[in-house]
């Protein structure tokens, strides 16, 4: 991973992480969030900052209660060396799902590209580039990305070490009353045997609408922390689709974003990969009006553990959220699912939903959820449910009295299961493709 | 209640706050092995009791105080409290002191024979101990030992030792520990094997002597086959500081064997600058150890400063039945963080979570529960349901439940809601002629009504009252 140059960057000046992660028993410190560490254009800077606050936090211990359901061992950092930054290059692999967009970004071992299909990127209407020349350009990007901190979702060491060592910090920019309904398509090829860290920050201006898919692939073992962040502004509208595929990586996904007034994102997760994943949730709805639409499908199998975080704040009055998190754990798989629906002080007549359905398919599974609600204010509605079970014996037994065998019975059942999240995905193609990929699954 | 002066507001708002002069007999402050010994020394306990304790004194002093839950409160100083205190006459053999008697007939429990209410027995609790405990009589005919703790110690002592800890263990948590080390009195009953006990049974509680901590013990068995219905009252005068109360409540239900746990805690909260009031820091938990076993919590929570409490069931027994019906109401500065735990282990067992919290003024209220499926828990099932009503604009309510299922046939399932009064059905009320109180009460009762329902009669009766005055003035 010898010293590539991103835009002029010398390598030579990447901050000192201890990425190891000897437990030290230091006392909880709650790091500060972004608000008094505004992205600045002089990014080698900040990194430096960040790595401080990396340092500043101990690595979880076991009997942290965050992480007594996950053993922060699966997510040790230091068994990998750092992936080195990444330049631009042109070479781009197909997908078959490149036609559906407009754009498509590729990021890879060695470096990312994109490819303009409907001659659409372009700085003043869909703006795709690292993230140190739109600092340049624009020094003020970076106040659209302050105040996502939150007590229920403290800033984590791995979250600050990531960000201090991001290979590639990419920015998707969408200019004031734009539509992009084919969208973005970014696609994120994960090297092996190295801690692969990408920063992606999405910002959404007013009026204007954007359809991002990001998906994650990889082989082998590997170290995989992303930062996604994104900010939708007044009125605007972000579809955003993550899907998160590979094999025997551990994985760790921060996404952070805000909804202004009147705006909208809808979010289906999909989490269908890796040995390891723990993924960070966390949306503020932030201006009256706003809405979030949440959905999560993830199918867990052999020896896989994968542990979901959500939290959805109410911060401004009448916003709404809505969030459906769907699990199915099949051999010795284990799901941890933790969510929390905060109302603050003030965010009245809000509407706040959320639901995690678990299956447990074999013995050797198991699931657990978390549901919270934090209320603060009165006047509003918030609900929450759980279950856990096994397929209905009703159902398979429907289908198999009308000559469904039973492997196929549990497969289409389970596929109906995942229908209402799938059946979220904003663009029709990809809803198809992503329905395939689950048949696929499912069958394996 | 009906009795007192209505105009008289902090009499209505808290009627229990007045305070007994009889003399007591109290040790020094401080909690150390002398103490543990002290206390032993002046019942008169075994060996065993006394190992017992100092067991789970240096378990406790091994444990750092819980902070987990969702409550504030200034570092409580452990050594400042007197950990037992018995009225003079009693602890002399001199019989009841009439101001007792006095106390507890203004609390409406009637100890005098000719005054008792059909149906149920009691054993009242002044303090650190057992004053009197009625129907003793007719429990005997049926082989029913309903008595204090320390008399259960004298007279059957081999039962006490068979099942005391075996629910809670003494190091079991912080504040269990502390209880095991220093509890004074409680009440202990035992139901021989098919018998369907013929009297409503329940232990009142009270905390009457200032800078002590309350610790009983209560240990129910219900022996094969047999039914037992208890019932639990509490309240405390009004003072400025905070007093403790830990106790610990044990129930063991073996095959076939129903008990129905019910109770209402109306202890002192506080005044409105969150002044004074009790700590309820209490660890109640059944076992379902037999087959088609069955246990059923139902709490009316209206006072203390602070509850901290989960009455849990451990369903071992296959088939056996868990069930927690719980109401929580929190005014002023009151905090209560309170649930339950149901915890699977035999085949076929089954749960039932039914929790209402009703948030006013600037008070904290959170719901915390622990759903679990062990791996040979097949068929298990749970229905969790837990709702918040949120009265006025400064209060919190807060939802935590965890769900933990190992076994893929067991079905669970949990919903909760957090909502203001409706205006439309306040509407409906108030163009009915209701007052705007009136009517929120009556909702309020509506919303309470599945809890209610598990209640025995006369306690249901008093909870709609107790409800209705704690009511009053929270709405702004």
């Amino acid at each position: 991973m010898a010293g590539e140059s991103v835009q002029g960057l010398e390598l030579g000046s990447v901050p000192t992480v201890n990425t190891g992660s000897t437990t030290s028993a230091a006392p909880t410190i709650h790091a500060p969030g972004l608000d008094d560490l505004p992205l600045q254009p002089d990014l080698e800077q900040w990194r430096r900052l960040a790595a401080a606050r990396a340092n500043a936090l101990p690595w979880p211990l076991p009997t942290d209660e965050a992480w007594r359901r996950t053993d922060p061992r699966l997510f040790e950092l230091d068994s990998m060396p750092v992936h080195a930054r990444l330049s631009r290059r042109t070479e781009l692999h197909e997908h078959p799902w490149d036609s559906f967009f407009d754009a498509v970004v590729e990021l890879d071992g060695h470096g990312w590209a994109v490819r303009d299909r409907s001659g659409v990127v372009d700085p003043a209407r869909l703006w795709i580039a690292p993230l140190e020349e739109v600092l340049r350009k624009d020094p003020a990007l970076g106040s659209n990305f302050t105040g996502l901190s939150w007590p229920e979702v403290p800033w984590e060491r791995h979250e600050w070490t990531a960000l201090a060592h991001t290979t590639a910090a990419l920015v998707v920019w969408v200019a004031p009353a734009q539509r992009f309904e084919r969208g973005v398509f970014i696609r994120i090829r994960r090297p092996e045997g190295s801690l692969y860290c990408p920063w992606v920050l999405v910002r959404v201006e007013h009026l204007s609408v954007l359809h991002l898919v990001l998906s994650v692939e990889g082989r082998g073992d590997a170290r995989y922390v992303e930062n996604l962040w994104w900010s939708v502004g007044a009125a605007g509208q972000l579809r955003l689709a993550r899907l998160q595929f590979g094999e025997g990586a551990a994985s760790m996904q921060y996404l952070r974003g805000r909804v202004e007034r009147d705006a909208s994102l809808d979010l289906v997760s999909a989490q269908l990969g890796e040995r390891a994943v723990r993924s960070n949730l966390a949306v503020d709805l932030a201006g009256p009006g706003a809405q979030a639409r949440l959905g999560g499908a993830a199918l867990v199998t052999g020896e896989r553990h994968l542990d979901q975080r959500t939290l959805q704040v109410h911060s401004a009055a009448d916003t709404t959220s809505d969030l459906r998190f769907k699990v199915a754990v099949q051999d010795q798989g284990r799901s941890v699912y933790r969510g929390t629906v905060a109302a603050l002080r003030g965010a009245v007549r809000i509407s706040g939903y959320q639901r995690n359905n678990n299956l447990l398919l074999s013995p050797g599974a198991r699931a657990d959820s978390l549901p919270g609600l934090r209320i603060d204010a009165d006047d509003l509605t918030c609900t929450h449910g759980a279950t856990v079970g096994q397929i209905d014996p009703d159902e398979l037994f429907y289908l198999r009295a009308r000559g469904i065998p039973e492997a196929q019975a549990r497969r289409l059942i389970l596929e109906g299961f995942f229908e209402e999240i799938t059946s979220r995905v904003a663009m029709p193609d990809l809803r198809e493709g992503l329905r395939r990929t689950l048949e696929q699954d499912l069958s394996a | 209640m009906a009795d007192l002066p209505l105009d008289n507001k902090l009499l209505q708002e808290y009627a229990h706050g007045f305070v007994t002069p009889v003399e007591e007999e109290l040790v020094p402050p401080g909690l150390n092995e002398d103490i543990v010994r002290t206390i032993s020394r002046k019942k008169g306990e075994p060996d065993w009791l006394l190992e017992f304790r100092l067991k789970a004194l240096r378990a406790w002093q091994r444990k750092t105080e819980p902070h987990w839950a969702a409550v504030d409160y200034p570092p409580i100083d452990y050594q400042s409290i007197r950990y037992y205190a018995a009225p003079r006459r009693l602890s002399a053999g001199e019989g009841m002191d009439p101001e007792i008697l006095r106390t507890f007939e203004r609390l409406g429990i009637p100890l005098h024979e000719q005054q008792r209410l059909q149906g149920v027995a009691i054993d009242a609790v002044f303090d650190s101990v057992s004053v009197a405990t009625t129907h003793q009589k007719i429990l005997e005919e049926h082989g029913i030992i309903f008595c204090s703790f320390s008399e259960a110690v004298r007279r059957v002592p081999e039962l006490v030792r068979q099942y005391l800890g075996s629910v809670v263990p003494p190091g079991d948590n912080f504040f269990a520990a502390l209880n095991s080390a220093v509890f004074s009195d409680g009440s202990f009953c035992y139901v021989p094997p098919g018998v369907r006990c013929p009297l409503e049974l329940s232990t009142y509680f009270r905390i009457n002597a200032a800078g002590i901590g309350q610790f009983e013990r209560t240990l129910v068995i219900a022996d094969r086959d047999s039914y037992v219905s208890y019932l639990e009252g509490c309240t405390a005068p009004i003072r400025d500081e905070n007093q403790l109360h830990a106790a610990v409540v044990e129930l063991v239900a073996l095959e076939g064997a129903t008990i129905k746990y019910s109770t209402v805690q109306n202890w002192y909260p506080g005044d409105e600058q969150g002044r004074g009031g009790i700590y309820n820091f209490v660890t109640k938990r059944g076992e379902c150890r037999g087959a088609r076993s069955r246990i059923s919590w139902t709490q009316v929570e209206v006072g203390s400063a602070i509850t901290w409490k989960y009455p849990s069931c451990v369903l071992r027994g296959d088939d056996s039945v868990g069930e927690f019906y719980s109401v929580a109401f929190t005014n002023k500065r009151m905090q209560a963080d309170t649930g339950t735990k149901m915890i699977h282990i035999g085949r076929r067992t089954r749960s039932t979570i039914v929790s209402k919290g009703i948030s006013a003024g600037e008070s904290r209220n959170t719901y915390r529960s622990l759903v679990k499926f062990l791996p040979g828990a097949d068929y298990a099932r749970n229905h969790s349901q837990c709702d918040s009503l949120l009265v006025g604009n400064r209060c919190t309510a807060n939802t935590f439940p965890v769900i933990e299922s190992e076994n893929p046939t067991a079905i669970l399932e949990h919903e909760a809601t957090t909502s203001r009064i409706s205006e439309e059905q306040l509407f409906y009320l108030q163009s009915r002629g209701l007052d705007p109180e009136a009517a929120r009460s009556l909702i309020v009762n509506g919303f309470c009504r599945e809890v209610f329902q598990q209640l025995p009669m006369e306690f249901a009766v008093e909870a709609v009252k107790l409800l209705e005055i704690k009511m009053e003035g929270s709405i702004g």
